[in-house]
């Protein structure tokens, strides 16, 4: 493939960008039209029964807003670091053929090294799960 | 390549722009977290349409570090702000503001 | 093979040290002790190891790694950094004694990624080694034991830092896309073609900016104040000594890119140079802290460094590493004494330093010489350094800039004496006690002082090397 040239010659794909165009218009205008005709013709008088908010027609109780424990946040995080750092893993296992020794002795410090991270999480109470975990 | 470098450029441009906005303008840390997630996805964009552009596996390369340093930037900045979030009971950057001058 | 392993020598060490913090981490209960004199020893044998491979010269891993003179000397400077950093430890009472492995671990990490960063010459390990750098910075500084400022400077820190990150990766991504190459040694030859076309002087306007937050230049200052104010104060030294240098290593091989042919890439940094310069100056004289006071002084040094770095020829580059290296021991120094007259871990109000002279008159003799350094008065390091970096701008003729910075430093004078007047002829309200100085804080104290006076004296053999280190850039 040839590198494209920066420009302003027309690409194959421009012609394709006019229909694009009218249909997002249509979309804009349609959409625009409903919601305009809702709020016209809707009711408009509100009491507390009607700005409650619905749950299922259960009356709620308290504030919707609670704070999550912490050690949903510390879940979070460290899913978040062993998830991602698979994909050196999987982009390691499609080509492990070609990549040899070296390529296995890389990832196994890779490995080692997330383990490292592991046991450190697990050392310092970072799994702890439960009422009874360690305050503050 | 069916789609111009320079389009794909614009487009990245664009989403770039939008993580600045969001991550100034927002007025709650995790927000701003995102928008500079968004910030660094447009950057990603733009090297694998570069690396598509040459024909070079470098771009595809650094998107997949993208993920990794990204991962490890939220975590970060997620335990950060879940500690201060206990410390200060707030999310709002204008409650930061002891330090001055 | 063994042979391509002893390139990587110093990179090595620190990662062993890493290791064993990790290990020390581990450990059930906390022993500062231990731990302190486990980083001193560990960190002084770093000094040595680097010293040992000042002369090593080779490429590692498919040629992004270049192990060169200049590289090797930036990494003496960190190893040094690292090393004074630790001895202002002894009494780290800003973090908490069950945190001072994990303290000791992140600052090691940081001088491997700043090692590395300075001897990377690919786009992608540059990348990695910064945000490595960066994100042990933005563990360290919320470390901090107490008051509220530490989530506030932590949290500033890392938005800006990631916002800074994230532009120069976009940066980057666009030089690659303009030169197609990750290599720098490519980018050399591709760049200084295409400088004109609007997306690479974009792209290496954006990439520059990450490396102005770390080195706090001007339109990317206001994390340095908070920080410097929020953060410990060993955490403070380090951030504004070694990372510091770090910055001026790799803010060098990216202007050296451009091959000193675009005119954007000189105004701009003209521009950032002069504004960071001016903002620092006139914004420090105002400071009560110690410590932000400090940190403006560090944005004004941010623009002289860059007049040396914007002459773009070898006396040009070679004066900004010596301006560094000068600007590592003076600030260090300063630390030094910051840390010890505030041994509770607290801030140091510039007040609070009244009657120093009669308190401990060795630390306030080395504030006075690292003060007047900063300030750039004769017999020491700073003056030689400013002398150096403005020569190099006359030579490529911005007079003008040149002019201005002296204006500059005349300003900087001002509040730098104020420091001295307090120091030496302001009385404390009530009679404070003597501050106990150990031998080993005597030792440290003087060999620093030695090392100002001496290298500003003399300061030909430094030179020399600085010199044949710019070389490796060109």
């Amino acid at each position: 493939m040839q590198p494209i040239l920066d420009g302003l010659t027309l690409s194959p794909w421009e012609p394709g960008l006019f229909s694009l165009a009218i249909y997002g218009l249509m979309v804009l205008g349609l959409v625009s039209l409903l919601l305009f005709f809702a709020s016209w013709l809707g009711e408009k008088k509100s009491n507390p029964e009607k700005l409650r908010p619905y749950e299922s027609g259960i009356i709620p109780t308290g504030s919707a807003r609670l704070r999550y424990p912490v050690p949903f946040f510390l879940v979070a995080i460290f899913f978040l670091i062993f998830d991602v750092e698979a994909a050196y893993i999987f982009s390691w296992a499609i080509s492990y053929d070609s990549l040899g020794w070296a390529g296995w002795l890389q990832i196994s410090f890779f490995i080692f090294v997330l383990l490292l991270g592991l046991l450190y999480i697990w050392k310092k109470g970072g799994l702890e799960w439960g009422p009874t975990s360690k305050q503050d | 390549m069916i789609v111009p470098y320079s389009h794909i450029l614009m487009f990245a441009g664009i989403l770039f722009a939008m993580g600045i906005f969001c991550a100034v303008a927002r007025r709650n840390l995790i927000m701003m977290l995102i928008g500079v997630e968004i910030m660094l996805n447009a950057a990603g964009l733009a090297f694998v349409a570069a690396a598509l552009r040459w024909q070079q596996l470098e771009g595809q390369v650094f998107v997949l570090f993208i993920f990794a340093i990204a991962a490890a930037e939220v975590s970060v900045g997620l335990a950060l702000i879940v500690y201060a979030y206990r410390r200060t009971g707030s999310l709002d950057p204008e409650t930061y503001n002891i330090l001055r001058w | 093979m063994m042979n391509v392993w002893t390139l990587f020598i110093p990179e090595l060490y620190c990662l062993l040290m890493a290791v064993v913090f990790f290990g020390l981490a581990m450990s059930a209960r906390p022993n500062p002790r231990r731990d302190y004199f486990a980083a001193l020893f560990m960190a002084g044998v770093g000094v040595v190891v680097a010293l040992a491979c000042v002369r090593l010269e080779g490429t590692l891993f498919f040629e992004a790694y270049r192990v060169d003179l200049f590289s090797q000397v930036f990494k003496v400077m960190l190893a040094m950094g690292f090393f004074l950093v630790v001895c202002l430890c002894t009494e780290l009472n800003g973090i908490e004694e069950r945190h001072h492995p994990e303290f000791y671990l992140f600052l090691t990490t940081c001088t491997l990624a700043m090692m590395m960063l300075v001897s990377s010459v690919e786009l992608l390990t540059i990348y990695v080694a910064l945000e490595l750098s960066s994100y042990s910075l933005y563990i360290l500084v919320p470390l901090r034991r107490g008051h509220g400022v530490d989530v506030e400077a932590g949290i500033k820190y890392l938005m800006v830092g990631a916002c800074a990150s994230a532009v120069m990766l976009f940066g980057l991504s666009y030089v690659f896309g303009v030169t197609h190459t990750t290599y720098l040694v490519e980018i050399i030859h591709v760049l200084p073609g295409v400088i004109g076309t609007p997306a690479a002087i974009v792209g290496l306007l954006l990439v520059l900016c990450g490396f102005f937050f770390k080195l706090a230049v001007f339109p990317f200052h206001f994390w340095a104040p908070d920080v410097y104010q929020g953060a410990a104060n060993q955490v403070t030294a380090y951030i504004a000594t070694a990372s510091k240098v770090a910055a001026v290593a790799i803010i060098m091989r990216v202007v050296a890119l451009s091959g000193g042919s675009s005119k954007y890439l000189v105004d701009m940094l003209v521009t950032l140079s002069i504004a960071s310069m001016t903002l620092g100056n006139l914004v420090a004289i105002v400071q009560k802290d110690m410590k932000r006071l400090l940190a403006y002084s560090s944005i004004s040094h941010a623009g002289y460094v860059l007049i040396g770095i914007l002459s773009m020829s070898a006396t040009g580059y070679a004066s900004a590493i010596f301006y560094a290296l000068a600007y590592l021991v003076m600030n260090l120094c300063c630390f030094l004494v910051v840390v010890k007259v505030s041994h509770d871990g607290s801030d140091l109000k510039i007040a609070q330093l009244a009657g120093l002279h009669r308190r401990a008159p060795l630390l306030a003799m080395a504030l006075m010489l690292a003060v007047f350094g900063l300030a750039g008065i004769p017999p020491t390091i700073g003056f030689t350094g400013k002398f150096l970096v403005f020569a190099a701008a006359m030579e490529k003729g911005y007079v003008a800039l040149v002019i201005i910075a002296m204006i500059n430093a005349t300003i900087s004078l001002y509040y730098y004496i104020l420091v001295v007047k307090a120091a030496y002829l302001m009385e404390p309200d009530e009679e404070l006690p003597r501050l106990p100085v150990s031998i080993p804080t005597k030792v440290l104290t003087v060999a620093l002082v030695t090392a100002m006076v001496v290298f500003g004296v003399a300061p030909s053999y430094l030179l020399e090397v600085a010199r044949a280190a710019a070389r490796m850039l060109m």
